[in-house]
């Protein structure tokens, strides 16, 4: 069950106007390595994690970054809510706006629109816990791409260095998951069987 | 207040290793969990996690008993006490990452423990004085409902 919490994880207050900036931010709204792609991926992968630490730590991700979704709209938007029409025009903003005017829409910088096939969600412990793990240093290099793209705004680089910073956090709280799922497994052979599935290992909710 | 300053504020606002801490914890080592005490939902079905061999890395800093803020709450702006609010949840969260994984971590659930009673504290006063963050802190709403007002967080 969700609740809301009325305030950003990170507080951002910025007082420019960049759409050119807000089209390559947006990628983190709605592309492949993006925050909703990685809520997701987390929400969709507990259900199937045999091991309750595991279905805690995505759960718990999970949250956190809508979140983080929450803010990187908070920073589209703030980019692009005082646009003139010369300034939507000469930046190349005007495709995303004839269709979303200044709404926000799931996006990649391409323009292509967030889809499920931006994540994958297993049903194998193993696998889906390295999948998190790139997936969260997919986003780290992302957001080192956009620092240096908005290197001009420190009201935008101080929020995305928080966002950054909290990436390299998750890829290590994933790391450690691994390694308790691993301790489940026969260390001669982690690949014996899916513990998510096979009878071997059982899906006894009580691991 | 520029976002620097704040982010400055955030930092210096506290005399405690709070942000070390927190730090810190993005790279917890392995621990024995020898004296874990794990409820058993299902003992006699329910697999033992073998011991976590004791890792070469440094150990944690002791969790720090970190002071209240430095003015009582009727002496706070708002913005200072959303801006406590949000260090004081920021260090749950943290500590609830860990603790997911080391469920077992008494210093952990010390130090979550003490940090989540701060935030609860700091989420009702800022309920009375300036209106609900949550849903459920809207108990002050006797003649209008709060929490439609502005400003939305992106706003």
């Amino acid at each position: 069950m969700f609740n809301y919490e009325k305030r950003l994880e990170y507080p951002i207050h910025i007082k420019e106007t960049d759409p050119k900036l807000a089209k390559a931010i947006i990628t983190q709204y709605g592309g492949p390595n993006g925050e909703l792609g990685a809520s997701m991926r987390y929400l969709s992968q507990r259900y199937t994690m045999p091991y309750k630490e595991c279905m805690a730590l995505l759960t718990d991700i999970g949250t956190e970054e809508l979140g983080h979704f929450e803010m990187i709209a908070t920073i589209v938007h703030q980019l692009t809510r005082n646009m003139t029409m010369e300034e939507l025009k000469a930046s190349g903003f005007d495709d995303y706006y004839v269709d979303h005017t200044l709404a926000l829409w799931p996006q990649a910088a391409s323009g292509t629109p967030f889809s499920a096939a931006m994540f994958q969600s297993v049903g194998d412990p193993i696998t889906d816990l390295t999948e998190d793990m790139a997936a969260e240093e997919k986003a780290r290099t992302t957001y080192d791409n956009i620092l240096r793209l908005s290197v001009d705004y420190p009201d935008v680089t101080d929020a995305i260095r928080f966002l950054r910073a909290r990436e390299v956090v998750h890829f290590q709280r994933f790391g450690e998951a691994l390694r308790i799922v691993q301790e489940h497994l026969d260390s001669k052979n982690f690949y014996a069987f899916n513990p998510a599935f096979d009878a071997n290992g059982g899906n006894c909710s009580c691991k | 207040m520029t976002p620097n300053q704040t982010r400055g504020q955030f930092q210096r606002n506290h005399s405690c290793q709070q942000q070390r801490s927190m730090a810190n914890y993005a790279a917890m080592p392995q621990r024995t969990p020898a004296s874990c005490q794990q409820p058993q939902e299902n003992p006699s079905s329910c697999r033992q996690r073998r011991p976590v061999p004791p890792c070469s890395q440094p150990q944690k800093p002791a969790a720090p008993s970190c002071p209240p803020p430095s003015r009582p709450w009727n002496q706070m702006t708002q913005e200072q006490l959303l801006q406590w609010i949000s260090m004081t949840k920021f260090a749950c969260v943290e500590a609830s990452l860990y603790l997911d994984t080391h469920p077992c971590d008494a210093e952990a659930l010390a130090y979550f423990q003490e940090y989540n009673r701060l935030y609860n504290e700091a989420m009702n006063e800022y309920a009375k004085a300036y209106g609900p963050l949550t849903i459920s802190h809207a108990k002050h709403c006797d003649t209008y409902w709060e929490w439609v007002n502005q400003p939305w967080p992106w706003q």
